[in-house]
Order: structure tokens, then C-alpha cells, then sequence
């Protein structure tokens, strides 16, 4: 559905890398010591490096580290809602809004709660977010965003462990009655639930002995039940399908174009999938920050405002003049969604290391 | 055409190794990457998406350049 929403505007952006580097040039007999494959996968794909988080170090951690940092010098008690998204929780309950609300003290009158949503969640939070403060006397609301896609990925799998990394973020949105209106789309098809899914471990599946157990695919990468899987084929054909449509309804909705909008941040899913759809859509290549995944790995929840700052966040704080941004997510679901939005004049937009 | 196409693309494949006889299975490169690459390919040169349940009907190059080249 077209919305559009007024009232409020990002006040500041930090993202939290998971601290511990890896390389998949190093990995290469995890992935069956094929060396002319790992390498392949590299090159088509981008990737390079990823973060990953050590045992014992969650979402939370991460997106705690990352809101101290953007609320300092900020009274804590304005905060009127704290929105977390994230597909890799502390606990089945609760949910890791009320964990970090606990952590960070916030006061009682603030809503807190999670969006279970992975690789779109960004753009679905904004849109709750702006809507939050509708008909409310809500001054500010917290929007974190963190997953440590990592940790459920098989080791030996392919198709999935080089890609993923782990990192959390916090945004802030405060009231502005002067801020420009934002635009949203949002959309789901649960037809393709299955093209990205951890079988085991919810109350379908609980986890067992069972469902710990490895077997090899067809392609020779290894799952157990608990493990995330992706279909990469139909995730890529899903999202050349579904992003540009969306892409092109929300900017057309704002009445952005592509010469001027300054800034066009994807889903990090991979170098190789930004880039496609940067041509599919006419944007050329310097306006679609499409480094985040080789560096730091896919995201999840967090790619957004992670690739956000890691490409922009100078000019974001520096900057008088707003930046026109259009911002589409995209994944488990199958779920997307897109904004439009003017972003400038931020208090802190960084990258900051745990 | 769209086997010298392939042949570019796929990294580790050599020009002029392939001809529409070649079966896409006994490439070692053939693989969900490779599929990805040639989604990609032909969205690039034909303007269509094709989708991985089509190429994975395809059991020559001969095949996946019809799919790829047909309107």
C-alpha cells in the first residue's frame, strides 16, 4: 500500500560491525578444498571479508553498543518507543526490545517490542516508526536493528556461510513537525515462505538430537534442520522481479527521480545482486553503496542503515543541505518493502567497532 | 551469441570450449553460482528474467541458449 507519513524525522544512525574478521580466501576447506570454486564464488559474488560475532555475543550486544553510542549526550527518559528488528533473538521470549529496554533504562511509558522480519525489516520499522507518532505525544523513538545471521548458517555450507555477517544498528527518530513527509511500500508474498527458512527450532520443529543432525544436499553443502537455508536462485529471481517495481512505485510516489536522488541504499545481500539491480533501475553505480557485503558480509536487518552510514555518514552530519534517499530491503518472507525519504543534518551517522 | 556469452561469463570455462552438444552437467562449473550468472546474463542482453526452475530444465548449453534467445 502507497504511504505516506509526516511529523518526524532520522536524528542519527550507528552501526556496530560483530568484531571478529573473516576471509574466505582462508576457508577454503570448509567449503570442500575446492579452491577453483571458493574462488569463483569470490569473484562473481564480491565477496571478500565479513564480520562475525565470537560465542556469547548476540544482537542486543551489538544494537546496545551501537544506541549508547547514538543517545549519548541524549536524555534517555524522551524515548517514547524502541522498536527491535531481528530474526536471530536472545530468547523465544522476551523479546530483545524489552532485554535492551532493561539494559539502556529506559522509562516505563515507552512501548517496546520486536518486528520478526530479516532483510526488509529496516524499511518496515521506519514505517512503524513514523507511524508511531501519530495521534501520540511520542517525541522520540528507537529503531534497532541487529542479527547474527552467522551463527545459523552451516559451516559447510557454500551457498550460504561465506555470505553472512553479524552487526547491529540504532536510529533515531525524532518528532519534527517541519521534517518533509516520508513514503513507504511495503509488501509480502508467504507463497515463497519457504526460499529462506531455519526449519527447526520454533514450535513447529522444536530443536532435538534430530534436528542437529548434518546430511549433504545434492550440491554437496551441508544442513542440519536447525541450520538456515536459502534457494539462491529463486531468492535472486524473486528480487529482480520484485525490487525495481517497488523501487520505481515509492519514488514515484515521492516524486524523486533518478537524477535527483542522491542516494539509492539495497539490502547488502551481495556486490553481484546491488549491482544488477542498480542497472535494472538506470541508477548509475555511484549512487548504490554496494561495499558493505564484501566487507562486513550480508547483514540481515542491520545492511541498511549500516551501508547507509558506512558510505554516507560524513556527508549526512556535515552536510546542510538534506539528501534525497530512497532505501529498499528485501528477503525471509518473502517479504520487501521500500521509503523515500529526505535525510540530512544528523547528529552522529558512524560506523563504530565493538 | 549467447554461448560465446557463457563461455566470457562463467569464470574458469575457455572461449570455444562449449558448442550446443555440450552437456551443462559435465561442466565442473556448472553449479547454483552458475545459474545466478546466467540469470543475470541473459537479463542483461535479452531484457528478461529467467528463473532457476527453467535453467535447471536444461540439459544442454543448445537448450539453455534456446531459453535464453527465444522472445
Amino acid at each position: 500500500m502507497k504511504t505516506t507519513l509526516s511529523g518526524c524525522r532520522i536524528a542519527g544512525i550507528v552501526a556496530v560491525p560483530a568484531p571478529l574478521v573473516r576471509r574466505i580466501a582462508d576457508e577454503v576447506d570448509a567449503y570442500g578444498g575446492d579452491v577453483a570454486q571458493v574462488e569463483r564464488i569470490r569473484k562473481t559474488l564480491g565477496l571478500d571479508e565479513r564480520r562475525v560475532a565470537p560465542p556469547g555475543v548476540t544482537a542486543v550486544d551489538l544494537c546496545e553498543k551501537a544506541a549508547v553510542r547514538l543517545l549519548d549526550g541524549r536524555e534517555r527518559a524522551e524515548i517514547g518507543a524502541l522498536i527491535f528488528v531481528t530474526q536471530t533473538p536472545d530468547h523465544s521470549q522476551p523479546c530483545n526490545a524489552a532485554v535492551l529496554h532493561g539494559r539502556l533504562g529506559l522509562a516505563k511509558d515507552c512501548e517496546s517490542f520486536d518486528v520478526s522480519l530479516g532483510c526488509s525489516g529496516y524499511t518496515y520499522a521506519l514505517r512503524l516508526a513514523w507511524s508511531l507518532f501519530q495521534g501520540s505525544d511520542i517525541r522520540s523513538v528507537l529503531v534497532c536493528a541487529g542479527d547474527t545471521l552467522s551463527r545459523l548458517v552451516n559451516p559447510r555450507d557454500r551457498s550460504a556461510a561465506p555470505i553472512f555477517g553479524d552487526a547491529g544498528t540504532a536510529t533515531l527518530v525524532v518528532r519534527d513537525d517541519a521534517a518533509s513527509p516520508a513514503f513507504f511500500r511495503l509488501y509480502s508474498d508467504g507463497a515463497g515462505r519457504d526460499a529462506i527458512v531455519v526449519p527447526a527450532g520454533g514450535a513447529r520443529l522444536p530443536a532435538s538430537r534430530e534436528t542437529g543432525i548434518e546430511s549433504a544436499d545434492a550440491d554437496g553443502n551441508f544442513h542440519a534442520a536447525e541450520n538456515l537455508r536459502m534457494n539462491g536462485s529463486e531468492v535472486f529471481n524473486f528480487t529482480l522481479r520484485e525490487v525495481p517495481p517497488a523501487v520505481r512505485a515509492v519514488m514515484a510516489d515521492a516524486g524523486f527521480t533518478v537524477a535527483d536522488t542522491d542516494l539509492l541504499v539495497l539490502h547488502q545481500a551481495n556486490k553481484f545482486i546491488v549491482n544488477q539491480l542498480a542497472r535494472s533501475l538506470g541508477f548509475p553505480t555511484e549512487k548504490v553503496p554496494a561495499e558493505t557485503c564484501g566487507k562486513f558480509g550480508n547483514q540481515s536487518s542491520a545492511s541498511i542503515p549500516f551501508a547507509l552510514v558506512h558510505a554516507a555518514g560524513d556527508a549526512l552530519v556535515s552536510s546542510v543541505r538534506l539528501s534525497r534517499v530512497v532505501l529498499c530491503g528485501f528477503g525471509v518472507g518473502l517479504s520487501w518493502g521500500a521509503a523515500a525519504l529526505e535525510i540530512g543534518r544528523l547528529d552522529r551517522a558512524e560506523v563504530v567497532e565493538y | 551469441m549467447f554461448i560465446r556469452l557463457l563461455e566470457k561469463n562463467i569464470d574458469g570455462v575457455a572461449a570455444g570450449s562449449l558448442d550446443e552438444s555440450t552437456v551443462l552437467a559435465s561442466l565442473p562449473q556448472w553449479d547454483s553460482l552458475a545459474v545466478l550468472t546466467v540469470i543475470a546474463l541473459v537479463g542483461e542482453q535479452y531484457g528478461k528474467v529467467i528463473t532457476g526452475r527453467q535453467i535447471g530444465l536444461c540439459v544442454t548449453v543448445g537448450e539453455l541458449a534456446t531459453l535464453a534467445e527465444s522472445a
